[in-house]
């Protein structure tokens, strides 16, 4: 798997500069964790490296076709149910019982599977977006902030979760947390 | 609740005492029937020959003009909602059928059209403007971060419109199609009765007009009323229940 390079990157937002003419290099098949104060332009990189915003100048090379991406926001489909949501993006590629199995195994109880993430606690429904994360079979997936608002044992759990499934994919983790960082292992970035 | 509901009954209970009492007043049952008279109307008009068959030909068609221009209202609004060009395309039509009074397009739809497809073809006009304009609001309300979402994962537009957008749709759907049914009973009938459809309720209201029917004119508005609030009733009950079935998938 090829590494993603940003070379001589630049992103404006109208007066304000968030990346200036910066270099990047996010080993294939391997972690990397970036880090860096808010406002420091974490999710901006996650934004330009997904193509969903493009760079006011520099080039971004080797991202694969198939990515996902663990929003800050969870953008779910609030009026469906939990496995509908991941249904959403992997189709009938994936059956029903292995959706049910993965959302288990992330801790969504079996009693909540099918209600419509709306009646969904905030921890609940973060899970839920990184389970279709997981299940979308990405070559690529872009993580940020992703264990916010779970607690200790939860935010364990979780990360086993996608160490194990996502070994040997490019992950790309935005934390402000060196604990998170350093458990998910790899390499660490700093903005 | 409750006590709203006694309020209203005593409220229409007042208002018939006093069409009533003007109706005794007048003492002319052609200028103005009483509700009395109406009342014994209703209780035999339905029993007479041909009224189902009425009601039917008028019912069908209304409902047929309704549930065509919710179709292609829906269809126009998403498609617009998607590429500019085509609300810029739209917007002429739109416009006008908004603006122009209905009379006007009865009378030109007479020389089109046959009788038969003239109720159809009004309630459509009508009904259109009302969906698509609101369904495009709809459309335009969807949270632009889901679509940002649907788009890196490349989600089929199938999937997209109904897990996406059709959720912010519905709303603006469900309010269209309230103020439109409506709307749909009452230019229909209109060109029912200036196109002197026989064998429709608006061919009914002609003749009770021709032969200073008021009974039968009375008669014939409640059953059009009780006819308009069934079908929404029924219409939005069903539209309910689909979108309920469709969250449980």
């Amino acid at each position: 798997m090829s590494d993603i390079v940003l070379k001589e990157i630049t992103k404006r937002f109208e007066e304000k500069t968030v990346i200036s003419d910066r270099d990047f290099v996010f080993p294939g098949g391997k972690i990397s964790s970036v880090m860096g104060p808010s406002g420091a332009g974490k999710t901006t990189l996650l934004m330009l490296i997904a193509g969903l915003s493009a760079p006011d100048t520099g080039e971004i090379t080797g991202v694969p076709e198939r990515l996902s991406f663990v929003f800050q926001e969870d953008r779910l489909c609030e009026d469906f149910n939990a496995v509908a949501n991941v249904r959403l993006v992997t189709g009938k590629r994936i059956p029903d019982e292995e959706i049910r199995e993965e959302l288990l195994r992330l801790g969504i109880p079996e009693e909540s599977l099918s209600q419509p993430v709306r009646e969904f606690s905030g921890g609940m429904k973060r899970r839920v977006s990184i389970a279709r994360a997981i299940l979308y079979d990405p070559e690529l997936i872009l993580l940020d902030e992703p264990f916010k608002g779970l607690d200790e044992d939860l935010r364990r759990n979780v990360m086993d979760e996608l160490l194990e499934k996502l070994h040997g994919k490019t992950v790309i983790l935005v934390t402000h947390d060196p604990e998170e960082a350093e458990y998910m292992g790899g390499k660490i970035i700093s903005l | 609740m409750k006590k709203t509901f006694w309020y209203r009954a005593l409220a229409v209970l007042i208002a018939l005492l006093i069409w009533q009492a003007a109706a005794m007043a007048v003492g002319n049952k052609i200028l103005l029937v009483s509700p009395i008279a109406v009342a014994a109307r209703l209780a035999t008009i339905w029993r007479e020959k041909g009224f189902f068959s009425t009601v039917l030909y008028t019912m069908a068609r209304i409902l047929l003009g309704f549930v065509l221009a919710l179709a292609a209202g829906v269809l126009a609004a998403v498609a617009a909602g998607r590429f500019r060009l085509i609300e810029y395309l739209l917007w002429p039509y739109v416009i006008t059928f908004r603006s122009v009074p209905v009379a006007s397009f009865i009378i030109l739809c007479l020389i089109w059209l046959n009788f038969s497809q003239l109720t159809v073809f009004i309630a459509f006009l009508i009904v259109f403007p009302v969906i698509y304009a609101n369904v495009l609001q709809g459309v335009r309300s969807t949270d632009p971060k889901l679509l940002e979402m649907a788009e890196l994962y490349k989600v089929p537009w199938y999937r997209r419109f109904f897990y996406i957008e059709l959720p912010s749709i519905r709303p603006y759907l469900l309010s269209a199609c309230t103020i439109s049914i409506g709307m749909a009973w009452k230019s229909g009938i209109a060109a029912e009765v200036i196109g002197v459809v026989t064998g429709s309720i608006g061919g009914a209201l002609y003749q009770s007009k021709i032969y200073f029917e008021t009974a039968d004119l009375f008669a014939w508005t409640i059953i059009i009323v009780i006819l308009s609030v069934l079908t929404e009733k029924a219409f939005l009950w069903v539209l309910r229940r689909a979108f309920a079935g469709m969250e449980r998938v």
